[in-house]
């Protein structure tokens, strides 16, 4: 060890530090040009196809971080998953200096990565790169800037939009939030772009053409715009290679499955460690999260959870205390569930039951379809007066059930006008519509003038 | 007889007004005298005394051994005057040849040579606020650095010992603090090399961290000269823009018998007043009335019969079934420390050694955590001929560690024993640990936690100096400081790290520091003027490698190395810096009354953006010795006189490497996909730092050298501000960036007063009194700062770390709800009531030393103070936390006392989470982060650092045994500290290497009381 570090500081040091300098300052100067070892200086780094490559892996890289942190926000802020430490708090409120740990810089970490994809790969010159091959990382770019502006979305409502690479500390200074349309018009953008260039088919765990259809879907269901939710559902369920697969748990325990769209994975050497705030002591867990009451016993209930019961299992310490296996592998390697087949059939009968020619009977077709996979019975039937109500009623209870972990419950009651009445009877401040979306967290504000507080949290 | 090469060197040298020159005539011979000059009380000779006969002209000086000859044509019996730097002046009679004259020291010698970076000079004639602290003066108690034992002695050095731990980090200031993140920590120097004192450790520890300087052993040390203004530390150029600490250690006297020095010193160290909780039922009975308060049912209340539990509310028990389990007492041992040393210094004709070695072993009163340190020092001179000196200054040491994460974070040990509620057991039914949701099993800790380190290090140094004329000289010195610093851990299965099956760490990280000085001294004397001139260059390269190992999916706990893991992962990482100088000076004393000096210096540092790489930094001075002029009245009263004033500029870079550059880091993998992304921004304009620092001061001695005093002010303005985690918008992708953001400001005053109340034959009392203030405050910035502890914050206006909290009236006696003062009166407690609510930096600080010596015995005891210091106790956030925290944390007995029913004062609010009409809370949950001021307070103190009683051993006792000499010592340290903060330590700090957050007190160790003996022999 010794040698090795004098070997090369001696070298530069006899090298640098002659008799000359004491004489000539010019000639010293050179012996203050040092370049960083660990890191590259950026200018033309990515500068090929491997680069490229790296530069996309990057991204994902980040999303590992910021999409756990998209979850675990979305789940807390609904009533399904509550602290153990703080058992009577069901629904949280939120404050500036609280923001209930919804990702904010990170976000924009991934979009900045992203940025440098879609501005830089363009102009990368390599023999060995084809177009299929650059177009693919770019689209996955696209994808990726898409998936994190809308999930921005989702929690502040409107944000600043970056589209550039920084480069220098002012090159973003005084951008303001757009508005909520604006925000989903560039995510869809952004997918119509990725719709273009993305030909990946098969490896789940990276952006293919069936994410980018199943994210359209859920766009055009946040935006209301049934026919088109109800198509880019049925593009995702009638693709080849995906199918609801049984039993319910097999879409987690099993990695890449045919029921997966798109999952953020792990590996052994890239372990994640939020299994650990999931699963009991039992397990080796720390329980910082457990699953809400109700919940509980609606999962248990054969006739609302069938098999998706085996997402919870009791604790053999501690009478009562269920839970959740969805982040089971305790060696790290469980995946994140970013979109999956289920939610697709959930988004289509909800689009079919609210398109301007309701579809009820289709609607129940695909409630019946995620039902049956988890031996729901009996399944729900179509009653002689079917109401639309009802309806919705079923579509938002399988929500909560079949993506009870995966982010859904909060943004659900908020996009249907449902949350001040679910969350609020747990605790009245989320009666206030204010409080239907995030603060931007206080130390985001303070760095930056042009970004204006929601409203209520000022 | 100015030489005409002198011209051609351009070059200044060095004011040396001590050696002046004999004039070498020789006329008629009428006697020859041989002497040597000697220290009265060690028998030493004593080089370059001056000895004068009365009456003439004619002087020569000792040489290197002491021996001086006179050849002249006075005749036997005349009066000759001895003169020597630091020692009372002598007359005697030389009635024949040869003679010996014995100096006595000067205690309030005013004249003592002070070593100034480069350059050495007279105390009379130092133009700049320079002290100097010898090593006999430094603190007995049983710290491991040299630094903490400085505490108290040098006004405006600013020294806090964060924690009980030995070998942990201190955090030092000197005079303020002019920098953020530019670095803020004084420069260390010792013999002539400049050390790494900035931290190798990985290993999180929750905010611990351990201190380099531990690497050096304080018991070698000569003494230690600190620099503190711009004008002093000028030559050390960007380097010692916060101060410099220059530590002389032993060397060998020429002609010396050898001395062999003999030490051991034994002791044991306790902790006392440490934190109360109360007991479970206590805990229980709390937490059940404030989940009720808080709106939750009270059929579902934590602590109610098991048999009611239900999947969603957990059952504990009824409060009066809880038991109390004390884990706080777990983790404390009375700690038994020893040391021993031995060195042996001698010299001969032209050449001089000091051998010293150390071993150390202190174990800290906190279980699982030991500081062992092993040195060995060896200096020598060697004068080759009567122009060419060489020598080498070599401190070897290894200093191994076991550590345990102690502070912050949910795996550390005082989450384990203080947060833990005192209502969870530690053992289960089955006699297995039990494992608490949030914190660690303590006795799982205590018994399974294997954290290690260890500190090989070599500071070495080897120069030549030549001299060219007899009044210029060319030094050559070369140093490198080699650090290896290995951590091993391994986190048993036990532990929350190490689930599910082991996990284990094992970094190597060196770092190894480079330094070439090159300096040429040009010094005169015209008459009663003293030219000195110098010029130099200085390149210093760093380079520092990591590598890190990590092993997971053990196979049992048995099997603790990384070759045994399922998993195992590697990386490395490397960094370098560079800084080149030049830099020059001239000092010219006239008539021994003005003395004027003037220094440059031109840094190159490759830390700095290319454009902006050179930074030019002057500094002047001026020392007016009032007492030497001629309408100065000789009195008793005042005997000397000084006024000195400078002026300097100083440049700071010490940001971390290659800042300037946007960067792309690999190991941003994706799975197995080994993946790139941009982690730093670039920054072009990364300029210097740059601090302008007046310095006035008056130093005088009086009452016939019964007391001496120095009083000094500065004014310190720092501009182009480094901020290393300068926060940018997070719209970039970025978080931070290391910029040139502000400006600050710090003024002080600073008093030192040394009084010899006592001298007599058997009787002697010495006291040493300092006191300083400095204010600080930001004087720009781009934009307000909040600290990672988000109840501090930097904001133009205020000073560095302020504390940014909600201000809390007192408590409604009517509701028991909590009173914030509504800042912009809208009725509502929102994030824009809160308030700045000043620093936590002390208003004084100080020491007071008292010296008594009686006959055999004598007795030092120091005294440290700080008075308007303040804490956040964070600690107590936690822990009076109404119940809110359910059971999950602990309550300390203070909680006991809140408000239950109208009419309650002076109590803590109402227990309950649930937000106030005024959108204020009595308490904070789990997540939330609004803090109050009631966990602000006021940490003065004064504290009896260390008190040492001594016995010289009657020398009839000694010498039956081989002994010259013998002394015993009895020390007892941190005996009493007096101070209203309600922690256990007013000294706490936990977040020492923070750029903002200081005077945060959280799970801090606090300083153990520690009692010593210890025995000192030489023969």
């Amino acid at each position: 060890m010794l040698i090795y570090n004098f070997k090369t500081t001696m070298k530069q040091y006899k090298k640098l530090y002659s008799v000359i300098c004491i004489a000539a300052l010019t000639a010293c100067s050179g012996l203050l040009d040092l370049e960083p070892e660990t890191e590259v200086s950026d200018q033309g780094v990515i500068s090929d196809k491997r680069t490229s490559l790296a530069a996309l892996y990057g991204i994902y890289n980040n999303l590992q971080n910021s999409y756990t942190a998209v979850i675990t926000a979305f789940n807390l802020a609904g009533d399904n998953l509550i602290t153990y430490a703080n058992p009577a708090i069901i629904v949280p409120d939120r404050n500036v200096e609280d923001n209930g740990g919804a990702p904010f810089s990170a976000s924009y970490v991934t979009i900045n990565r992203a940025n440098f994809i879609i501005h830089r790969v363009p102009g990368v010159i390599d023999n060995q790169f084809t177009t299929v091959e650059r177009n693919q990382i770019i689209g996955e770019a696209y994808f990726l800037r898409a998936l994190t502006y809308f999930d921005l979305a989702r929690f502040y409502g409107g944000v600043q939009l970056i589209t550039e690479p920084t480069e220098r500390i002012d090159t973003h200074k005084g951008v303001k939030r757009s508005s909520l349309a604006v925000t989903y018009e560039q995510v869809l953008e952004d997918l119509n772009q990725a719709e273009k260039l993305i030909t990946n088919v098969s490896d789940r765990s990276r952006a293919t053409i069936h994410a980018v259809n199943a994210l359209k879907a859920r766009l055009y269901l946040y935006t209301e715009q049934w026919d088109q939710a109800e198509a880019y559902a049925t593009k995702a369920i009638t693709a080849s290679g995906l199918a609801l697969i049984k039993p319910y748990t097999a879409f987690y325990t099993t990695k890449l499955s045919n029921e997966s769209i798109f999952e953020i994975v792990f590996t052994a050497s890239d372990a994640n460690t939020y299994w650990r705030s999931y699963l009991s002591r039992d397990d080796g867990g720390n329980q910082t999260y457990v699953p809400e009451a109700s919940l509980i016993g609606a999962l248990r209930d054969p006739e609302q959870g069938g098999t998706r019961r085996q997402v919870l299992r009791e604790s053999t310490q501690e009478a009562g205390l269920f839970a959740v296996q969805l982040y089971h592998k305790k060696d790290g390697t469980g995946s994140l569930f970013v979109l999956r087949l289920a939610e697709q059939y959930l988004i289509r009968a909800e689009a079919r039951a609210r398109k301007a020619n309701a579809d009820i009977t289709a609607a129940i077709e695909d409630i019946r379809a995620v039902q049956a996979r988890a031996e729901v019975s009996p399944l729900t039937e179509l009653s002689e007066t079917p109401t639309a109500t009802d309806i919705l009623a079923t579509i938002e209870r399988e929500r909560r059930l079949e993506l009870a972990f995966e982010g859904h419950r909060f943004s659900d009651l908020v996009r249907t006008g449902r949350a001040g009445e679910v969350l609020g009877a747990y605790n009245p401040l989320l009666k206030e519509p204010y409080q239907w979306v995030f603060p931007i967290p206080a130390s985001s504000v303070e760095k930056d003038p042009a970004l204006e507080q929601n409203p209520g949290f000022e | 007889m100015i030489d005409i090469r002198y011209k051609t060197f351009l070059l200044p040298l060095l004011l040396l007004p001590v050696f002046i020159q004999a004039q070498q005539t020789t006329p008629l011979v009428n006697s020859t005298l041989d002497g040597v000059v000697v220290d009265a009380q060690t028998n030493e000779p004593l080089a370059e005394a001056t000895i004068q006969i009365e009456g003439v002209t004619h002087n020569t000086k000792t040489d290197d051994n002491g021996k001086f000859q006179f050849v002249t044509g006075q005749k036997f019996p005349y009066t000759l005057i001895v003169t020597y730097i630091g020692y009372v002046t002598k007359t005697v009679v030389a009635t024949g040849s040869p003679i010996t004259i014995e100096l006595d020291r000067d205690h309030n010698a005013i004249d003592e040579i002070e070593v100034v970076g480069y350059t050495k000079t007279k105390r009379s004639a130092l133009t700049s606020a320079i002290q100097v602290v010898k090593g006999e003066d430094l603190s007995q108690a049983p710290y491991t650095s040299i630094v903490e034992k400085l505490q108290g002695q040098v006004p405006g050095l600013l020294i806090t010992n964060d924690s009980g731990t030995p070998g942990a980090s201190v955090l030092v200031r000197l005079r303020g603090t002019n920098s953020i993140t530019g670095g803020s920590e004084p420069l260390y120097v010792v013999d002539d090399v400049i050390i790494n004192s900035d931290n190798l450790q990985g290993t999180n520890l929750g905010g611990q961290l351990v201190n380099p300087l531990s690497d050096i052993s304080p018991t070698d040390i000569e003494s230690i000269t600190v620099l503190k203004d711009a004008n002093a530390t000028a030559v050390y150029g960007s380097r010692g823009a916060n101060g410099v600490i220059l530590i002389r250690t032993n060397r060998g006297r020429a002609q010396a018998k050898p001395r062999v020095n003999v030490g051991l010193q034994t002791g044991t160290s306790q902790t006392r007043n440490l934190w109360e909780l109360v007991t479970g039922e206590e805990h229980a009975t709390i937490v059940n009335e404030s989940f009720v308060n808080s709106g939750g049912l009270y059929e579902n209340r934590p602590f109610r019969p098991v048999e009611e539990a239900t999947t969603a509310f957990p059952a504990w028990g009824l409060p009066e079934e809880q038991q109390t389990y004390d884990r706080l007492g777990a983790i404390w041992r009375t700690a038994v420390s020893q040391r021993y040393n031995l060195s042996i210094a001698g010299g001969g004709a032209t050449s001089n050694f000091y051998i010293g070695g150390e071993y150390l072993d202190q174990p800290s009163t906190v279980k699982a955590q030991d500081f062992t340190r092993y040195t060995f020092r060896v200096n020598l001179d060697y004068n080759v001929n009567d122009r060419f000196k060489i020598g080498t200054s070599n401190n070897l040491s290894a200093t191994p560690r076991k550590l345990i994460r102690v502070g912050d974070g949910g795996t550390g040990l005082f989450q384990a024993a203080l947060h833990t509620p005192t209502f969870f057991p530690i053992i289960d039914g089955n006699g297995l640990y039990t494992t608490h949701f949030t914190f660690d099993n303590v006795l799982a800790m205590l018994e399974n936690t294997d954290t290690k380190s260890n500190s090989l290090r070599t500071v070495n140094n080897v120069f030549g100096e030549v001299k060219i004329l007899p009044s210029l000289t060319f030094k050559s010195s070369w140093s490198v400081d080699y650090n290896i610093y290995k951590e091993d851990t391994y986190f048993s299965s036990k532990l929350r790290t190490g689930l599910p099956a082991g996990a284990a760490e094992y970094r190597n990280t060196e770092r190894a520091t480079f330094t070439g000085d090159q300096l040429i001294n040009y010094n005169k004397t015209f008459g009663s003027n003293d030219l000195a001139v110098f010029a130099g260059t200085s390149y210093q390269f760093t380079d520092k490698a990591r590598q890190l190992v990590t092993g997971s999916q053990f196979p049992s706990d048995q099997h603790r190395v990384i070759a045994s893991a399922g998993v195992r992962n590697g990386t490395t990482t490397a960094s370098s810096n560079a800084l080149l100088s030049y830099f020059g000076g001239v000092n010219f004393s006239y008539k021994d009354r003005y003395v004027i000096d003037g220094t440059f210096r031109a840094d190159g540092s490759s830390r700095i953006g290319k454009d902006h790489r050179w930074g030019y930094f002057p500094a002047a001075g001026v020392n007016w010795r009032i007492s030497n002029e001629p309408f100065f009245p000789k009195s008793d009263h005042v005997n000397e006189l000084r006024l000195k004033a400078s002026w300097g500029l100083t440049g700071n870079a010490a940001v971390d490497d290659f800042q300037s550059l946007g960067l792309w880091e690999g190991n941003q993998n994706y799975g197995d996909l080994a993946g790139i992304a941009p982690t730093q921004m670039a920054n072009a304009d990364l300029r210097w730092e740059t601090t302008t620092q007046w310095n006035i001061g008056l130093s005088g001695v009086l009452w016939r050298q019964r007391l001496d005093f120095e009083i000094s002010y500065y004014d310190k303005y720092t501009k182009d501000l480094l901020l290393n985690s300068f926060p940018v918008q997070d719209i970039t992708g970025f978080s931070s960036i290391t910029y040139n953001a502000g400006e600050i400001s710090n003024q002080g005053i600073e008093l030192i007063v040394n009084s010899d109340n006592l001298n007599s034959k058997t009787f002697n009392w010495r006291t040493t009194y300092t006191i300083s203030r400095n204010t600080n405050k930001v004087e720009k910035l781009l934009q307000p700062i909040t600290g990672g502890y988000r109840q501090f914050r930097l904001e133009e206006g205020h000073p560095i770390s302020s504390i940014w909290v909600h201000k809390q009236l007192g408590v409604d006696p009517q509701t028991g709800n909590v009173i914030y003062e509504d800042v912009d009166g809208d009725g509502q407690i929102t994030q824009a009531d809160r308030q700045l609510l000043g620093s936590v930096w002390p208003d004084f600080e100080g020491g007071l030393r008292n010296s008594l010596s009686y006959k055999r015995f004598d007795l030092n005891l120091n005294i440290t103070y700080r008075w308007g210091n303040r804490l956040y106790n964070y600690t107590k956030y936690f822990l009076e936390s109404g119940g809110v925290r359910s059971t999950e944390r602990a309550m300390q007995k203070s909680q006991l006392n809140y408000w239950k029913k109208p009419g309650d004062t002076n109590v803590l609010p109402r227990l309950s989470s649930a937000t106030n009409p005024d959108g204020s809370r009595n308490y904070e949950p789990a997540s939330a982060n609004s803090y109050s001021s009631r966990f602000l307070e006021d940490a003065s103190f004064l504290r009896l650092k260390d008190i040492t009683l001594g016995y010289a051993l009657p020398s009839r006792w000694v010498r039956s045994v081989g002994f010259a000499g013998a002394k015993a010592t009895f020390t007892a340290a941190n005996l009493i500290t007096l101070t209203r903060y309600s922690g256990p330590d007013p000294e706490a700090n936990s977040q020492t290497n923070s750029n903002l957050v200081q005077g945060m007190d959280f799970n801090t160790v606090p300083q153990p009381i520690s009692f010593l003996f210890g025995i000192n022999a030489n023969l």
